[in-house]
């Protein structure tokens, strides 16, 4: 019986050690509630991408090499500028992924480079089934404030 | 446990189910069907998805150790695509010869025999066996199938910059793929028993057109190497 106690006893251990995995599939299943934005298709291989947000923040996002392909180290920029001033101290999150077919968490790290732009490295992988459609989730915080941009895009 | 062997255990749960079924279903369903019609206990009938699954964790073990060490994904990926690419044609040709089996056409392609002996002795090595065993070695081998969802978890792997934290990365996210790809499997063992008893030759044929499929696939990640 006592061997039963502390059995159940060690137990109560698995619900505090699943909460973490079963979060984690909240927060990777369901897509950002913050990037509410609506995606903007853009031409990635000829030009960068430009959204402005409801707050005045412009967002353009590009991506080096050019032609953009898969399987390759590419450089992933970002350029914040809030009323026509570069923001500099902004915490830039990118979140790459592909529209309809889960890939995992891809989130290169950007760091502020000069006069708010903002770069890192990454891989944009290569899906078996053929597809190339990717969509980059842009999240910009500053001074308390959080401005969102979206860009679906094709990749070689 | 550090966030980062949580989240590639998370990505295994959340891409088994979401991604793995959809790209790996039809090899799973495929060697589910290749399998004896002989009612089987519970066990005999899970063995053969543990343990070709057993043997693609384990690949992916390899791979993600070998990334890790590397500290580099780009590298890494570019000297096995070559490989991977190979993988997904003899995949493709291996599921069409699986097929051509259980339709019973197989006894008339003489002609493909002489000119691919190497790969027919592969094949009946790995699928006429009666061993369960055989499954290991085969999963193995199709672990090196290109997968966008396993590269974004080598990535990690590389980011790890060792070979035991690169390497139980991929062993974590592999893992979280079992239960979707061990259940899918274990429907298909059911649905294989109806399709077997009433529509038998159909499931060759969808066994075929699965392959060509995979065939085609393996083809196209070649032809852009």
């Amino acid at each position: 019986m006592k061997q039963f106690y502390d059995n159940m006893r060690a137990l109560r251990v698995f619900p505090f050690t699943a909460v973490i995995p079963v979060a984690l599939i909240v927060i990777l299943a369901v897509p950002a509630a913050s990037a509410a934005e609506t995606p903007q298709h853009c031409d990635i291989q000829n030009a960068s991408c430009i959204m402005r947000t409801n707050d005045g923040t412009v967002i353009e996002f590009d991506v080096r090499p050019k032609p953009v392909a898969a399987m390759i180290e590419s450089t992933f920029v970002v350029i914040v500028i809030r009323n026509g001033k570069p923001v500099t101290d902004a915490s830039v999150q990118l979140d790459l992924s592909m529209p309809h077919m889960f890939m995992g968490k891809n989130q290169p790290i950007l760091h502020h480079v000069k006069d708010g732009r903002y770069e890192g490295k990454g891989v944009i992988t290569r899906c078996a089934s053929g597809r190339k459609t990717w969509q980059a989730d842009i999240t910009i915080g500053s001074d308390g404030k959080t401005a969102v941009a979206a860009f679906v895009f094709e990749v070689n | 446990m550090e966030t980062g062997y949580i989240l590639a255990l998370t990505t295994g749960i959340i891409g088994g189910f979401g991604h793995c079924i959809g790209m790996c279903g039809p090899l799973v369903a495929s060697y589910t069907l290749a399998r004896s019609t002989r009612p089987l206990p519970l066990f005999a009938r899970a063995a053969p998805h543990l343990l070709y699954n057993s043997g693609r964790i384990t690949t992916y073990a390899l791979i993600g150790g070998v990334m890790g060490l590397s500290g580099s994904f780009v590298n890494v990926a570019g000297r096995l695509a070559g490989i991977q690419n190979v993988v997904a044609v003899i995949a493709g040709a291996l599921m069409i010869l699986m097929g051509m089996s259980i339709t019973g056409i197989s006894g008339n392609t003489a002609w493909l025999e002489v000119h691919n002996r190497s790969v027919l002795r592969l094949s009946q090595r790995v699928f006429s066996s009666s061993s369960s065993f055989r499954y290991y070695p085969l999963g193995l081998i199709l672990g090196l199938l290109p997968c966008g969802l396993s590269y974004t978890v080598f990535i990690a792997s590389a980011g790890t910059g060792g070979l035991f934290p690169g390497m139980l990365t991929a062993l974590l996210f592999g893992l979280g793929t079992l239960p979707a790809l061990v259940l899918f499997g274990a429907v298909m063992s059911f649905l294989s028993a109806a399709l077997r008893s009433r529509i038998y030759r159909t499931g060759g044929v969808i066994v075929i057109l699965m392959g060509i499929y995979y065939l085609y696939r393996g083809i196209s990640l070649y032809a852009k190497l």
